[in-house]
C-alpha cells in the first residue's frame, strides 16, 4: 500500500515558462493532479510535454513559474515519493538486476536492508521473478522495459510519472502495465501518463490535459472533453422503418449507416426537437445519441487547428 | 548528503568489480613480482659467479708465482728483503746453477740474477729455457716487469727513505681533474640535494599521471555511459545533478586512489624485497616528511578534482564515448607537456619556463612533482602553485556542473562553442 500524501497535491504547476535558444518550449504552462488520479498528458513530438515533466520533477529548472511537490517546492523528501518512467530510459546493460535494484531503492530513500525485498515483490507484480539473477543486457527489450517499471514503482511512491510506459510491450505485457497501474491509482497513487495513444487515455485517465507548442490546450475530464467535442451529429437507431428522416424538424442532411441513421442538424435543429418529433411520430427508438468524436479525433482536431488550419478560438481550455 | 554518499558507494563498487580495473590493478603487483623475481634470480646468479671468481683468486694466490733470483752483488746483499711483493713472491737462490735447477723443476715461475755489476749497470738477466731446450716447448710467460720493479725499487730504498715514499717512488702520482669557475668556485651539484625526498616526489608525480589517466578517465566514461544508455534522466529523478556528480567524483576518485595505492604498495614492497637482496641508499627507504606528504596529498586532491571535473565536462557536452575520448585529448594532452619539456625543467629547473608551467593550471601537478623532486620549488612558490591549482579545480567543478546541468539529457547533437559558453553564463 502505497503512502499517501500528507499534505497537498501530489504535484501543483504554476506558469511554466521554458525557452531554449530562442524558443520558448513551455508557455505558462499550470497543471495539477490530486492523489488516486490519472491525468493523460496528450500532445505532439515537440509540444513541450517531457520539458514540462522535467521541469515538474526539478530536472530542468523553470525560467519563469513554480512546481510544489506534495504542498512545496521539490526537495529530497519529495523526489523519494516520485516514480519516474522517462520516454529516454535505460539500465545498466552490463550489470545484475538486484544490484541495479538496490541502487535505484536507495537513491529513492529506501533502507539498505530493505530494498532486496521490496525488489523481489516488484519482480514478482510484473512476472520477472525467473529473470531476477540475469545481466539487463541478456533481457529483451520488453523485458527491459518492464524491469526498469519495476525500478520505478519498487518503492511505492505516491506520484507516478509514465512518459510512453508502453511503447515497444507486446499486448499481454502493455495489459499487465496497465493493471497495475490502475492499482497504483486504486492505492491513491497520482499518475501522470505522458503518451501518443489516445486509445490508452481513454482507457486508463480521468483527466486528460493537452499541450501543442508549449501550451496547453485541452485540460479536462475524459468523458467531458468528449461530450464538448461532441458535433451536430446525431446516430439513430430504431426498430421500425422511418423512410423520412429528412422530413423531421431541424434535419440538414441525413444518411444510412449500417443499421441505422446518421443526422446531421440545422442551426435552429436541436437533438431535444428531433427525439420528440421521432417521439411523436411513434418510431420505436433503439438508439439515439449525440456523435461523440474520440480523443483522437479531437487531438487531431485541436493539433491540426492549431498548427495553422484553424484559430486560436478554437482551443478549449476547461477546469479541472 | 545522503544521495552523495549512495552515488559514491554505487560508483565506488560498480568501478572497482569491473574485471578491466581488476586486470589493471592487478597488473602492477603483477609486473613488480616479476621484475622483483628477475632481479633476484640474477643477483643470485651474478653473486655465485663473484663467489665462485672469489674463490678462484683465493686459489690462484695459493699458486702465486714464485720468482727466484740470484744476488751476485758485490758487498752486502742488496736483495735481502722484501720478498713478498704484490702478485709474487720472490724466492733466494744460492747461484745460478741452484736457480737453473729449480726452474727446471718447476719450484720456480723465472729466474733473476743480479750480476756483480748489478750497482753500475742496472743489468739484470732473466734466465729463461730455450724453446728446444729438452725437446719441450715452455712458453715463454709473463715478463713479471712491473713485480720485478718493484721488488727492485722496495730493496734499494728500504732504508733509505720511508715507506710511504717509497711507495710513491713505485708509483709516483695518480693524476686526477677538477673543474672550477672562473672566480675559483667549484659546482658541486649534489650539494643539497635529498635523494629520499626526490624519490618520493618521483614516484608521487608518476602516481598523478596515472591518476590524470585513469580516476578522471572513469569520470569520464561513466558520465558518458550513462548517457549514452540513458540511465542518466532515471538518476536525475532522484537526485540532484550536483549531487550526482560529486557522488561519482568522490566514487571513482576513490576506486582511481585505490589502484594507485595498489600499486604504489606493490612498488614500495619491491623496492623493500631489493634491499634485501642489495644495498639502497638509506635514504631512499626512509619516510618523507609531514610537510612533502601534505604537498603531495594537496597536488593529488587538486590535480585530481581539476581533472576529473574537466572530463566530467567533456563528459556532459559530448553524446558518444568516442566523440568523449577523442575530445578529452584537449585536457589529457596538456598534462604531459612538462614531461615533454623535462629537459628544460632539469636543466633550468628555476628558469622562466618551469615557472609558467607551475603555474597553468593543466601543467601544474607535473612541474611541482617535477621541481619539488630536484628541490627547486621553495616552500613560498609551492604554497602558491597549491593555491592557484585549487582554486582552478574549484572553477573546473564550477563549469563541469553548469554544463553537466545543461547538457545532460542532451542526446545526438554536441553544442557549439557559443552554446555552451551561453550555458555557462546564464546557468
Amino acid at each position: 500500500m502505497a503512502t499517501l500524501a500528507t499534505s497537498g497535491a501530489p504535484v501543483r504547476a504554476t506558469g511554466l515558462w521554458k525557452r531554449f535558444g530562442a524558443l520558448d518550449v513551455v508557455r505558462d504552462v499550470s497543471l495539477e493532479i490530486a492523489p488516486g488520479e490519472v491525468v493523460g498528458f496528450v500532445g505532439p513530438n515537440g509540444a513541450g510535454k517531457s520539458t514540462t515533466i522535467r521541469m515538474m520533477l526539478d530536472i530542468f529548472a523553470p525560467d519563469r513559474g513554480t512546481v510544489e511537490v506534495f504542498g512545496a517546492p521539490i526537495d529530497d523528501a519529495a523526489r523519494r515519493r516520485i516514480g519516474y518512467l522517462p520516454e529516454e530510459r535505460g539500465l545498466y546493460p552490463g550489470l545484475r538486476i538486484p544490484p541495479i535494484l538496490k541502487y535505484m531503492a536507495e537513491l529513492k530513500g529506501v533502507p539498505s536492508h530493505e530494498a532486496p525485498g521490496l525488489a523481489d515483490a516488484a519482480l514478482e507484480r510484473l512476472g520477472l521473478t525467473e529473470h531476477r539473477t540475469k545481466k539487463v543486457g541478456e533481457l529483451s527489450r520488453g523485458l527491459r522495459q518492464l524491469l526498469q517499471f519495476a525500478a520505478t514503482i519498487q518503492h511505492k511512491p505516491d506520484f507516478l510519472v509514465l512518459d510512453e510506459p508502453f511503447s515497444g510491450l507486446d499486448p499481454v505485457n502493455v495489459r499487465l502495465m496497465k493493471n497495475t497501474v490502475a492499482d497504483l491509482r486504486d492505492d491513491g497513487v497520482a499518475v501522470l501518463f505522458s503518451t501518443h495513444q489516445m486509445t490508452d487515455v481513454e482507457e486508463l485517465c480521468d483527466r486528460v490535459v493537452m499541450i501543442n507548442h508549449g501550451e496547453i490546450v485541452l485540460n479536462g475530464g475524459v468523458r467531458e472533453i468528449r461530450r464538448q467535442h461532441a458535433s451536430d451529429r446525431l446516430l439513430l437507431e430504431c426498430t421500425s422503418d422511418m423512410p423520412y428522416a429528412l422530413c423531421l424538424p431541424g434535419v440538414a442532411a441525413a444518411e444510412m449507416r449500417g443499421d441505422g441513421w446518421r443526422i446531421s442538424l440545422t442551426e435552429e435543429g436541436s437533438a431535444e426537437g428531433v427525439l420528440q418529433a421521432l417521439l411523436d411520430a411513434g418510431i420505436q427508438i433503439e438508439r439515439f445519441e449525440r456523435e461523440a468524436p474520440t480523443l483522437e479525433e479531437i487531438f487531431l482536431r485541436i493539433v491540426g487547428s492549431s498548427d495553422g488550419n484553424g484559430t486560436a478560438d478554437e482551443r478549449t481550455h476547461t477546469g479541472g | 548528503m545522503g544521495s552523495v554518499r549512495i552515488v559514491t558507494r554505487h560508483e565506488f563498487r560498480t568501478a572497482v568489480t569491473r574485471p578491466s580495473y581488476i586486470i589493471l590493478t592487478a597488473a602492477m603487483p603483477v609486473l613488480v613480482a616479476l621484475a622483483v623475481a628477475g632481479f633476484a634470480i640474477f643477483t643470485l646468479v651474478t653473486r655465485e659467479d663473484a663467489e665462485a671468481e672469489t674463490a678462484s683468486s683465493a686459489e690462484s694466490s695459493a699458486q702465486t708465482p714464485r720468482l727466484g733470483y740470484v744476488d751476485l752483488t758485490d758487498g752486502p746483499a742488496l736483495f735481502g728483503a722484501h720478498q713478498d711483493q704484490p702478485g709474487a713472491v720472490f724466492v733466494p737462490m744460492p747461484d745460478r746453477d741452484a736457480g737453473i735447477a729449480a726452474l727446471n723443476d718447476e719450484q720456480i715461475d723465472a729466474l733473476f740474477v743480479f750480476p756483480p755489476d748489478y750497482a753500475e749497470t742496472g743489468t739484470v738477466v732473466r734466465v729463461r729455457f730455450a724453446d728446444d731446450a729438452g725437446g719441450v716447448f715452455r712458453p715463454d710467460g709473463p715478463s713479471y716487469s712491473g713485480t720485478l720493479r718493484g721488488f727492485v725499487l722496495s730493496n734499494l730504498f728500504a732504508d733509505e727513505v720511508p715507506v710511504g715514499l717509497a711507495e710513491r717512488l713505485q708509483i709516483p702520482y695518480r693524476l686526477e681533474i677538477e673543474e672550477v669557475r672562473p672566480d675559483g668556485g667549484t659546482e658541486d651539484e649534489s650539494a643539497g640535494f635529498d635523494l629520499g625526498r626526490a624519490a618520493f616526489f618521483a614516484v608521487a608525480g608518476i602516481s598523478l599521471l596515472f591518476s590524470v589517466f585513469f580516476s578522471s578517465g572513469y569520470v569520464l566514461n561513466a558520465l558518458v555511459e550513462e548517457k549514452e544508455n540513458r540511465v542518466m534522466e532515471v538518476l536525475l529523478s532522484s537526485v540532484k545533478p550536483d549531487a550526482l556528480l560529486l557522488g561519482k567524483f568522490l566514487g571513482l576518485g576513490a576506486a582511481g586512489l585505490l589502484q594507485m595505492a595498489a600499486w604504489l604498495a606493490s612498488v614500495g614492497v619491491g623496492v623493500l624485497v631489493v634491499g634485501l637482496i642489495v644495498d639502497i641508499p638509506a635514504d631512499i627507504l626512509t619516510m618523507p616528511g609531514v610537510g612533502d606528504i601534505a604537498i603531495a596529498a594537496g597536488y593529488f586532491l587538486f590535480g585530481y578534482a581539476l581533472f576529473a571535473s574537466l572530463m566530467a565536462a567533456v563528459g556532459a557536452v559530448t553524446t558518444s564515448l568516442r566523440e568523449a575520448n577523442q575530445i578529452s585529448a584537449i585536457v589529457i594532452v596538456p598534462a604531459f607537456i612538462p614531461v615533454w619539456l623535462n629537459f628544460i625543467l632539469f636543466s633550468e629547473p628555476e628558469g622562466t619556463v618551469a615557472r609558467v608551467l607551475t603555474y597553468i593550471p593543466v601543467t601544474a601537478p607535473v612541474t611541482g612533482f617535477i621541481r619539488l623532486a630536484i628541490g627547486a620549488m621553495g616552500p613560498l612558490e609551492t604554497v602558491a602553485a597549491l593555491l592557484v591549482l585549487a582554486a582552478s579545480a574549484a572553477g573546473a567543478l564550477w563549469l563541469a556542473m553548469r554544463l553537466f546541468r545543461a547538457y545532460l539529457l542532451m542526446y545526438g547533437k554536441r553544442p557549439t562553442l557559443k552554446e555552451m559558453a551561453r550555458s555557462v553564463v546564464s546557468g
